[in-house]
C-alpha cells in the first residue's frame, strides 16, 4: 500500500481553519461549505499519507470490497443494458454473468473478513461509532440486492428461492412492495433502488471513515505519536 | 401459483430464453434429453456434511475456511514495506 511514509511535517489530522472569516459568510450556500469544510477538509478527503500502522493486509479488505464492488457495477451495467436475450444465450453474456456472480462472491468474502478485523479491532472507538453502523447497514443492503440476484437466474434455483422466500416476505407485511413472484418488480429492485442504496451507504461510509481517520489498532495509546501525527514515526519501527 | 417471467408449460416457452425452460420443454431429441440430464444434474442440491444438528453445505463451508484463512493470514503475514519516495 502506498501512501505510508509521509513527506517531514505533516500534520493531516490537525484542526482545520475555517476557510474564510465569518462576516463574509452570510448565504445558506455559504454556510454549508463553511460546514463541509470544517467536517472534511481537502487534505482528509483525499489525505497524502496514512498511519503506519495502516500497512497491514488486515487493513486492505475494506479497499478489496470496494473494488469487488465496482467490477460487480461494472459488470451488472453491462448486463442490464444488454438484457437477458444477451446473458442467457451468447457466449459473452455467459461470461459476463458469470463475472457479476463471482465479484458478488468475493465483495461479500472481503466484506466478511473486514468486518471480523473491524469488530475485533472494535472500530467503534473514536467516534467512529456511525462509521460502523453504515458498514452494517451496507452489508444488510447488499445481502437484499444479493438475494433479488439469486432470483433472476430465472431457473430452478430462483424459483426455489422465491417460493422459499414469499411466505417470510409475506408475513412481514412487505409482500405488495417486494414480491419475490414478480419478476419485473424483482428487476427494478435489482438494477435500480437495491444498487443505488448500496453506492449511497457505502459512499456515506467511505467519507465517514475519511472524516475520522482509519480506527488505530486497539492496542495502540491515543498519544502515540504516529496517530497524532500520521507519518512522524520513528524509522527505527518500519 | 404461477411465478411470472417463468415458463412452466411448452407453451411458455414460446419466446423465453430461459435455457433451463427451453431444454426441458424441447422435444424429446436424443441432443435434448442429454441437455436435460445435464441442467438436472447441475441443480442437483449439492454435497451436505453434518454434525448432529450442525449441517452445512460443502461450497458454503470451504467459503467459510477460504474466508477464515484469510483473516489469519492477514494478521500474521508481513505487509511488503513502501518504497521510498524521493
Amino acid at each position: 500500500m502506498s501512501g505510508v511514509k509521509s513527506a517531514p511535517g505533516t500534520r493531516s489530522n490537525r484542526p482545520s481553519e475555517p476557510a474564510e472569516p465569518a462576516d463574509e459568510v452570510y448565504t445558506w450556500t455559504g454556510r454549508v461549505r463553511r460546514w463541509l469544510l470544517r467536517r472534511l477538509p481537502p487534505e482528509k478527503l483525499l489525505p497524502q499519507d496514512q498511519p503506519s500502522y495502516v500497512a497491514s493486509w488486515i487493513y486492505v479488505f475494506g479497499m478489496a470490497s470496494l473494488a469487488a464492488l465496482a467490477v460487480v457495477i461494472i459488470s451488472g451495467l453491462a448486463l442490464s443494458l444488454n438484457g437477458p436475450a444477451w446473458y442467457h444465450v451468447s457466449s459473452l453474456g455467459h461470461f459476463t454473468n458469470g463475472v457479476h456472480l463471482w465479484s458478488v462472491e468475493l465483495f461479500f468474502l472481503f466484506m466478511v473478513v473486514h468486518l471480523w478485523g473491524k469488530y475485533w479491532m472494535a472500530a467503534w472507538r473514536g467516534g467512529r461509532v456511525l462509521t460502523w453502523i453504515t458498514g452494517v447497514i451496507a452489508f444488510a443492503v447488499s445481502i437484499v440486492a444479493g438475494f433479488t440476484g439469486y432470483l433472476l437466474q430465472t431457473n430452478f434455483d430462483s424459483q426455489w428461492i422465491a417460493f422459499e422466500g414469499k411466505d417470510a416476505l409475506n408475513a412481514v407485511g412487505v409482500g405488495a412492495w417486494f414480491d419475490v413472484a414478480d419478476l419485473g418488480q424483482m428487476f427494478t429492485w435489482h438494477i435500480a433502488l437495491l444498487p443505488l442504496a448500496v453506492a449511497a451507504i457505502v459512499a456515506l461510509h467511505v467519507v465517514l471513515v475519511r472524516m475520522h481517520g482509519v480506527v488505530p489498532p486497539i492496542d495502540a495509546a491515543e498519544t502515540d505519536d504516529q496517530i497524532l501525527h500520521p507519518g512522524n514515526e520513528s524509522e527505527a519501527g518500519r | 401459483m404461477r411465478l411470472s417471467g417463468f415458463a412452466e408449460t411448452s407453451e411458455d416457452v414460446e419466446g423465453t430464453f430461459d435455457p433451463t425452460a427451453r431444454a426441458l420443454h424441447a422435444p424429446r431429441s436424443e441432443g435434448a434429453e442429454g441437455q436435460v440430464v445435464e441442467i438436472i444434474e447441475s441443480a442437483a442440491p449439492g454435497i451436505y456434511l453434518g454434525w448432529g444438528a450442525f449441517v452445512v453445505q460443502l461450497g458454503n463451508l470451504i467459503v467459510i475456511a477460504i474466508m477464515l484463512a484469510l483473516f489469519v493470514l492477514a494478521l500474521i503475514v508481513p505487509f511488503p514495506k513502501a518504497r521510498r519516495r524521493k
